[in-house]
């Protein structure tokens, strides 16, 4: 009798629970290799079934034009949201793993893992990129950039991924460009990085060429960009495909499988967005040449109030001596910035993870903060959450400058509720960052001198008093110091299995199991007297248990992660004295 | 006289063991049980002359447990239910299932040890 999909989803959550009862450690090599290569096997089985349930058609019916069951953007998005959970983890150890001492093998091994996981995220936001498109989800916006100041930028990107290949990159600009546009600034680049970075896939010696100049418009300008390459070039036969979602040069396989096959369909949808035009010539073995049209209509911005357009003065005020708090987890970004600001005499700090970026504005006072709101490893809003969110005052009211190559309509509106004070677009002007900082910086001077008289009285975590009382413990445990000791080891293994074990119940969005492990350490940290940390767990707890909200619980498993350290080290500190 | 046995079942291997470290000073014996199998393998191996149940477990949860021991093992074995503030329709499905006391976390082990006594003391009377 066939099993139907309920019984199935019933014997795979009773695997799932005899699993998380099996101790893994226990495991030898050839056990663990045997396991896993049994549920790879599995896995694929029920991947086959799924995509594909009627055995025996062909995933892919034809060359050319290939329907997909990927082409359902739910199923795309979701799927990739999935995989974007594991790769941030990869992402994550990798870097970790790189703090640890290694011998140069080991180094070049992680890179590539790194890299390896780098263009699988890549993979990913791209399938993500497309689904939104496709679902129609992302809408145009119409801001002032300049056209100058992206071309640079992406000049600068393909080089560096040309570094290590004899290919070369030449940007030519021909006649001169109008200094500002008005448009949808991310579109222009995404074009322009799509079809510049197949190019370098696709091109193994040689140039890469982008010619750009302003063409004939009736109204506004129009531009015109050539992007040639010397490399493969698309078989005629294949030419009208290319445009299609998941078309691939070498679909056949003759070729190099490292295009994903959405870049172009994401070109053509977004040209088509900007009403531009795009065409294609390519001659197999000597390279391609797209020309592309994008017509921007409007000379000035119409809304008012945005940044671009803020009347600009040459660098008047001063930054010397102002603290700069950066969140940017990219280390070149960090680099720029960082040499951007000290030129300017400013003082930076910067972090590249959330938590260190708390323990900063703790110990250092901050003037103002700069914030990447897109990084692989850190989420700047929720950083912005956590700043607006946190127990001092002084803090909480810091200005918050967000920084951001992507800015859909949906986010310019949402990006003062979530405590956002100002937004630069990148690739920015140096100069507008600058008139930025000091307009933030002088009205966070007017700030302390009103939060001078009301400073918060809570105790700060970094002073190491009330992190926790051993006195109600040691009590119960009627003056035995062995049964003392005891109880602290397992209350470490149980807090140090809760941290862990959080992670992945948060990214499985698994409240039950949240509700579950808060509830199994609650009483240990009760009776360690550790009430800052217990406030933390209760509030996962309630959350978990009453509302329900995963994004609230991220947010106060940060707080913990950036807390228990601190308990630990009181508890190390208390327990030695005992010794 | 012989001294009596308890069961704790209790996730948390820390609260577990001062309790069971506090209990055993106050003359019990007592037997841990981490989750639900662990409990349920003791049960099948020896009632004890109480049962102490944390509400929440994984793989079987204070109020099974109670399902279990009364209508399965058709066993009257006191049982006092630890539970957590906020929890108060849990504590009373316990007593409708049949549990004869309960405590709420952060639980008192000396609390813990009157209860249990006043528990045997009423069953010997």
């Amino acid at each position: 009798m066939p099993i139907t999909s309920k019984d199935l989803l019933d014997q795979l959550s009773d695997l799932q629970l005899t699993l998380e009862g099996y101790s893994f450690e226990q495991l030898n090599v050839e056990e663990a290799r045997a396991l896993k290569s049994y549920f790879d096997t599995f896995r694929n089985h029920l991947e086959e079934k799924i995509w594909n349930p009627q055995a025996g058609i062909p995933a892919r019916k034809a060359q050319g034009a290939l329907p997909d069951p990927r082409d359902n953007p739910g199923v795309v998005t979701s799927v990739s949201h999935d995989l974007r959970n594991p790769l941030n983890a990869i992402l994550g150890f990798a870097d970790l793993l790189e703090a640890t001492s290694l011998d140069a093998d080991q180094q070049e091994y992680l890179h590539a893992i790194r890299l390896a996981s780098q263009n699988s995220m890549e993979i990913v936001e791209e399938l993500l990129q497309y689904s939104r498109l496709k679902a129609g989800a992302e809408d145009s916006i119409s801001l002032a950039f300049s056209p100058l100041g992206i071309l640079r930028d992406i000049r600068g990107y393909i080089q560096a991924l040309l570094r290590h290949t004899p290919v070369g990159f030449e940007l030519f600009v021909e006649g001169s460009l109008p200094e500002t546009l008005v448009g949808d600034p991310s579109k222009m680049r995404r074009i322009l990085l799509n079809l510049l970075e197949n190019a370098v896939k696709f091109t193994e010696k040689g140039v890469i060429e982008l010619v750009v100049r302003s063409g004939p418009a009736k109204k506004g300008c129009t531009l015109e960009f050539e992007i040639s390459d010397t490399g493969c070039g698309i078989p005629r036969a294949e030419l009208p495909y290319i445009f299609k979602p998941y078309y691939q040069a070498g679909s056949d396989g003759k070729r190099s499988r490292v295009g994903h096959g959405l870049g172009l369909s994401i070109v053509s949808k977004l040209i088509g967005e900007l009403n531009g035009s795009i065409e294609v010539k390519s001659k197999e073995g000597k390279g391609t040449t797209f020309r592309l049209r994008i017509p921007y209509p409007v000379k000035r911005a119409k809304e008012p109030g945005l940044l671009a357009e803020k009347p600009l003065s040459p660098l008047s005020g001063d930054l010397t001596g102002v603290r700069v708090l950066v969140f940017e987890d990219n280390p070149l970004n960090k680099k720029l910035l960082e040499s951007r600001l000290a030129k300017w005499g400013c003082t930076v700090f910067t972090a590249g993870k959330v938590p260190e970026g708390m323990r900063l504005l703790q110990r250092e006072p901050i003037d103002v903060i700069l914030m990447d709101l897109r990084m692989p490893l850190m989420d700047g809003y929720q950083a912005t959450r956590r700043i607006r969110e946190h127990r001092t005052a002084s803090i909480r009211k810091l200005p918050i400058i967000a920084l951001t190559a992507d800015i859909s309509m949906a986010e310019r509106e949402n990006y003062r509720k979530t405590g956002i004070d100002d937004l630069l677009l990148k690739p920015y002007d140096p100069e507008f960052l600058f008139e930025l900082l000091t307009h933030w910086n002088r009205r966070s001077a007017d700030n302390k001198d009103k939060l001078e008289f009301r400073c918060d009285p809570l105790p700060e975590w970094n002073t190491g008093d009330g992190l926790i009382n051993l006195d109600y413990l040691e009590a119960e445990c009627m003056g035995d110091p062995r049964m003392l000791a005891d109880l602290v080891r397992l209350f470490r293994n149980n807090l140090l299995e809760f941290a862990g074990r959080m992670k992945f119940y948060l990214q499985e969005g698994n409240l039950g199991a949240i509700e579950a492990g808060t509830h199994k350490v609650l009483s240990g940290i009760n009776l360690i007297g550790a009430s800052q940390l217990l406030e933390v767990v209760e509030a996962i707890h309630r959350a978990a248990r009453d509302v329900g909200d995963i994004e609230r619980i991220a947010v106060l498993y940060e707080e913990f992660l950036e807390l228990y350290p601190l308990v630990e080290e009181a508890l190390q500190r208390e327990m030695d004295k005992r010794k | 006289m012989q001294p009596k046995r308890l069961l704790l079942a209790e996730d948390d291997q820390m609260l577990a063991s001062l309790l069971k470290y506090r209990l055993e000073r106050g003359g019990y014996i007592v037997d841990l049980a981490f989750d639900g199998r662990d409990v349920k393998s003791c049960l099948q191996q020896e009632l004890p002359d109480v049962i102490i149940s944390d509400i929440m477990m994984p793989y079987f949860s204070g109020i099974e447990l109670l399902d279990y021991v009364r209508n399965e093992l058709n066993s009257r074995v006191p049982v006092i239910i630890i539970s957590t503030a906020g929890n108060e329709t849990n504590i009373l499905n316990a007593f409708d299932l049949g549990a004869d006391d309960f405590i709420s976390k952060p639980v008192s082990p000396a609390e813990l040890i009157i209860r249990v006594d006043k528990l045997l003391r009423k069953r010997i009377a």
